[in-house]
């Protein structure tokens, strides 16, 4: 059988520490291809190639044993090939008839640009009720849920029948019933003989849909099969690679008293009933597949985000967290998750930046010791190896791996008690790591707690006391260094409990 | 900046212009000229200059040397490194501490622990714990070099050979990744070869300039440690290249201000 | 070693050439001093003690103004009511003073007004959340209407005001008039504040990335809202300030006082994504702009012209911004 659409060599590079490197796959039609890695693994930057919203770097791509070039959404949608963004492309103010069909334009009358209201909604209703949709075709799709949506822009790529369709992440946020839903919808487009490429990180759907599977690491294809015999651990393995937990600058700190104890948190519909606590010099571990709560728990201690209920104590007295203000004032830092977008202030210089959460430290109310605080810059910046060509530059003119160093600066001088570091070596250079590893040691030895957040199962073997299992939205399982291993994370990572183990 | 590294600087450039003037130097360092005056004055007392008006010039009189420090440069490195050590060492350990400065300042952080075993050939370092009865203190016999009050030589070699330990804390001059560990004397590097055979774990102690400088004697191939402490400033290279070899490397240093 | 010696000297040698060139300020006073060169030899007019004085009484309200835009416009945020707010305070002044209360506290009074509408302002964009273009859109229309109905939309002169009140922009030191010696101090004490300031300095943040600000900890809304009410502030000082030059009242007072000081500020530093931004930088800006206009009026050009050339550069000015701030992104 010839493939429908073939990757060959494909390399893209997304950023200084991230490329797509060599992709070869092949796809065929009527046949589901699950595509599945970690967050950053590459996946949907790979289909943003194939959907023309990337140019790839170089490598070849082939339709039906043709080579095409793919230079905008527009080409690639000449083609034939339609994707279901995470974000949408519904237009909210029409009906989801409107929407159905809009592309379809079966229901234009003449050159007038009338449309057949009655007719295009009745139609979209009989679509309705053959899936097993339970949603009047007349609605406004601004009214709809995200997950309604989803099942909306789905139908959608029904009724135009592509050649190839891309759904990136459909089914993280529906429904069993949804799912279903979803699920019967792909079964018919491979009848039609559509290609269905499945992005996800959630096995399950693998055993539902999928025909052919390949995974991603670190922008590459590590493993591609037809043969869908793989146990779920196996797939998790190939996900997250091999167990390189030795290399961690490890050191063994006797743990104190209580620091922060976490009682019966709730977030909405992230998580429930969370709790833990966290011993002085303690590295806690927490980490999850996506979705699972990790980042909102981290949120919604630090006060950005509201709880719903639940208490927070520290030092064993209560404590009411409605701000950023309030978690700053009880010597708590955080370390976000996405530097560029809410941790730093790119345009602004190092001093500024390393000063923004300490300005009671070098004001004295109404004024700036400006020697003061380059002082504390020009020491901080030499002990943690922060290299720069000028002190007074933006940041944004620093690597990566500096610019995480500066943000983990403002925490030390604030000399935080509590560290919630999210994700903080994702994306940046080795040595980088190396030296935030060795700063999450040297503040342990002064007497701070850590929370590291990460979904690197390395460093949470490697750096953590007592790692915290999340899934969705419940601790599934705490485990402490001496029973640490790759294979217990993983597997409380999708819930299979102990029996399995 | 720390004081100690300002006045490398400082000494650096009288060696190398001969005088130097206040203000220059308060521009250069970023610090005041008070500052500076007061490292001058620092200086003048250990008769490396003679202060001017609005400067310094170097005395003619300092033998121009590489090797001449008016105190330990690194020791505020070492201090660093070695509470890092500190931590890696338990109750009920036998240890080994190599000759070295860096592994005194380890020997001074451990006096507070108990039941520890320590075996070294410097008599320096078993000096210092000697004031510690909980320590063991265990000397091999040997030649001694008297300039480094350290023990050396066959039967140093084959007293350590009856033991076993759990941690070497082995001290060396340089680090390169052709090279691997180097020392400045063969006596030394063959001593500290014996006790790289009789360890469980080596953890190789080296504040940073001695990385990317090759000494006189090889003691062993980089991969042969299991940990390296050092200070962060080493270059970038060796820090990717312990973590991809799965070596660890600890960078220590002083999250405190103070220092300045 | 010698290595590190040789750097830090390098880097010196670079801090000071970079600071030379990159400081805004310069560009804008050369071109100051270049467009004077050309007007005093196209316009025998210009170099003359009465000219140079009446132009630079005339731009004391514009540098007031345009001190509390620079500082809305570092926030990250707009205000398009500030021309409304100016002439809204003096008519306040002129009727209290007319209805027999005392000039000095009619001032007091009407800027306290004046800054109530910049509370106003700040507490929809602070604390509800308002977009501040449309807010301060909002804000102009309702004090400009204001302005009218008090006044039934004609100027009103202020007959037997006390001398030592329109003395205010009067009087003077040898040839200098006093308003320009106290505009000028008010100048650098802003500008040293912008730079030295505990609260500046959480402007600056706010502009640059209002997310990290927040996580750092700063309490984003209380900062916007003084952010308003200091523009107000300087609107409503700007406007008392007008009342006793001119010694008459005009709900026409202030238009277009929105365009030239955001044009001003940008073309002194500031950015309009915020972040960014200097009072002298922005007061040099005020200066350039009324030497031009100043100009066009020497060379008799029709006075009509001036609004278009007012948006003209405005225009150019907001373009060159945006290709600086979307080069730096880039390159990001």
């Amino acid at each position: 059988m010839n493939p429908v659409l073939k990757l060959e060599n494909i390399n893209k590079k997304i950023s200084d520490f991230f490329s797509l490197r060599d992709i070869n796959l092949e796809f065929f039609k009527g046949e589901a291809h699950v595509l599945i890695g970690e967050n950053a693994s590459g996946k949907t930057s790979l289909m943003k190639i194939i959907a023309g919203f990337y140019l790839k770097d170089n490598g070849k791509i082939y339709i039906d044993n043709k080579e095409v070039k793919i230079n905008s959404p527009a080409d690639s949608k000449k083609i034939g090939i339609s994707m279901i963004h995470q974000d949408f492309s519904l237009f909210d103010h029409f009906s989801i008839a409107e929407n159905i069909f809009l592309e379809s334009k079966k229901y234009s009358i003449l050159s007038l640009k009338i449309i057949d209201f009655e007719s295009m909604c009745s139609e979209c209703d009989n679509l309705f009720a053959k899936f097993n949709i339970k949603l009047d075709s007349k609605t406004k799709v601004k009214k709809l849920s995200f997950a309604q949506k989803q099942l909306v822009e789905v139908a959608k790529a029904y009724v135009n029948k592509p050649k190839i369709i891309i759904m990136d992440e459909p089914s993280s946020s529906l429904t069993i019933n949804e799912s279903k839903i979803l699920f019967n919808i792909i079964k018919e487009l491979k009848k039609l003989n559509s290609v269905i490429i499945f992005i996800s990180h959630r096995i399950e759907d693998l055993n539902a849909i999928g025909d052919r599977i390949s995974i991603l690491r670190e922008g590459k294809i590590i493993f591609s099969s037809a043969t869908l015999n793989l146990s779920e651990d196996k797939i998790i393995n190939l996900m997250t690679g091999m167990d390189y937990s030795k290399r961690y600058p490890k050191l063994n700190i006797q743990h104190g008293r209580e620091i922060l104890r976490v009682k019966d948190l709730t977030s909405g519909k992230t998580f429930k009933n969370l709790n833990f606590n966290l011993y002085k010099k303690e590295i806690l571990g927490i980490t999850g597949l996506a979705g699972s709560g990790k980042s909102k728990l981290a949120r919604c201690i630090f006060g950005i985000d509201k709880i719903k209920s639940g208490k927070i104590y520290l030092d064993n007295k209560f404590v009411n967290i409605k701000n950023t203000i309030d978690s700053i004032d009880n010597k708590i830092g955080y370390l976000s998750e996405d530097k560029y977008k809410d941790g730093l202030f790119l345009y602004l210089n190092i001093p500024l930046n390393i000063t923004a959460p300490n300005l009671k430290r070098i004001s004295n109310g109404y004024f700036i010791d400006k020697s003061f605080e380059k002082e504390l810059t020009n020491t901080y910046t030499k002990k943690l190896d922060i290299k720069y060509a000028n002190l007074y530059d933006n940041i944004s003119q620093l690597s990566g791996g500096n610019q995480q160093k500066i943000a983990l600066a403002k925490w030390i001088i604030s000399r935080s008690k509590i560290l919630i570091l999210d994700e903080p070596t994702i994306g940046i250079d080795i040595a980088s790591k190396v030296d935030i590893y060795n700063i999450i040691n040297e503040l342990v030895t002064k007497g701070s707690s850590i929370i590291l957040i990460s979904s690197d199962i390395n460093e949470i073997i490697g750096m953590c006391d007592r790692v915290l299992v999340l899934y969705e939205g419940e601790i599934s399982k705490t485990l402490t260094r001496e029973n640490l291993s790759r294979d217990k994370i993983i597997k409380y990572m999708v819930k299979l409990g102990d029996n399995n183990l | 900046m720390f004081a100690a590294e300002r006045i490398r600087i400082i000494m650096e450039i009288l060696k190398d212009k001969n005088h130097i003037n206040v203000s220059d130097l308060s521009t250069m360092l970023n610090v005041s000229e008070v500052t500076i005056r007061r490292d001058l004055e620092k200086l003048e007392g250990k008769n490396f200059l003679t202060r001017t008006h609005g400067g310094a010039i170097i005395n003619e009189s300092v033998p121009i040397d590489d090797d001449y420090t008016i105190e330990d440069p690194y020791h505020e490195d070492r201090v660093e490194i070695s509470s890092i050590a500190s931590h890696m060492i338990e109750e009920n350990d036998v240890i080994i501490l190599s000759p070295g400065l860096t592994n005194l300042c380890i020997a001074k952080k451990i006096l507070t622990k108990k039941k520890i075993t320590v075996l070294t050939n410097d008599l320096n370092i078993a000096s210092e714990l000697s004031s510690n009865s909980n320590i063991k203190i265990i000397l091999p016999g040997g030649d001694l070099d008297s300039s480094f009050m350290t023990l050396s030589g066959r039967l140093t070699e084959e007293n350590i050979r009856n033991f076993y330990v759990s941690k070497a804390f082995i001290e060396v001059d340089g680090i390169t990744t052709q090279r691997g560990y180097t020392v400045q004397s063969i006596e030394r590097a063959s001593t500290l070869q014996e006790m790289l055979k009789i360890t469980k774990e080596t953890i190789i102690v080296s504040h940073y300039k001695c990385f990317d400088k090759i000494a006189f004697s090889q003691v062993a191939d980089i991969k042969s440690a299991h940990k390296i402490i050092t200070n962060p400033s080493i270059p970038d290279k060796y820090k990717n290249y312990f973590f991809e070899n799965e070596i660890q490397l600890f960078t220590a240093f002083n999250s405190f201000e103070g220092g300045i | 070693m010698k290595e590190s010696i040789n750097n830090i000297f390098k880097n010196n040698l670079l801090v000071t050439y970079r600071k030379l060139s990159a400081i805004r300020e310069m560009t804008v006073l050369i071109s100051i001093i270049f467009i004077s060169i050309i007007l005093a030899i196209a316009s025998p007019h210009f170099i003359t003690k009465d000219n140079l004085i009446s132009t630079t009484i005339g731009l004391s309200s514009d540098v007031i103004i345009v001190i509390g835009v620079t500082i809305v416009l570092i926030s990250g945020g707009l205000d398009l009511s500030v021309g409304s707010i100016m002439s809204l305070s003096g008519i306040t002044c002129g009727m209290l003073y007319l209805y027999g209360v005392n000039i000095w506290i009619a001032c007091i009074i009407s800027i306290l007004i004046g800054t109530s509408f910049g509370f106003i302002n700040g507490y929809f964009i602070g604390k509800i959340g308002l977009n501040p273009f449309i807010t301060t859109l909002a804000i102009a229309g309702i004090s400009r209407g204001l302005s009218y109905i008090l006044t039934e939309g004609s100027p009103i002169s202020l007959y037997g005001v006390p001398k030592s009140f329109s003395n205010i922009s009067q009087s003077r030191i040898g040839e200098v008039p006093i308003v320009i010696l106290v505009i000028f101090l008010v100048t650098l004490i802003c500008d040293y504040l912008l730079r030295r300031s505990d609260f500046f300095r959480k402007v600056f943040y706010l502009g640059s990335n209002e997310k990290a600000a927040l996580l750092s900890g700063i309490n984003i809304k209380k900062i916007k809202i003084i952010v308003y009410v200091s523009c107000a502030l300087f609107a409503a000082l700007a406007g008392v300030l007008s009342t006793a030059r001119f010694t008459v009242v005009t709900p026409s007072a202030g238009i277009g006082a929105e365009m030239r000081s955001i044009s001003a500020a940008v073309i002194g530093g500031a950015s309009l994504s915020g972040g960014e931004g200097t009072i002298i930088g922005a007061v040099l800006g005020v200066i350039l702009l009324n030497i031009i206009n100043n100009g066009l009026i020497l060379l008799n050009v029709p006075v009509y012209w001036q609004d278009f050339v007012n948006g003209a550069i405005l225009l150019l000015a907001v373009t060159i911004d945006f290709v600086n701030q979307k080069k730096r992104k880039e390159l990001h």
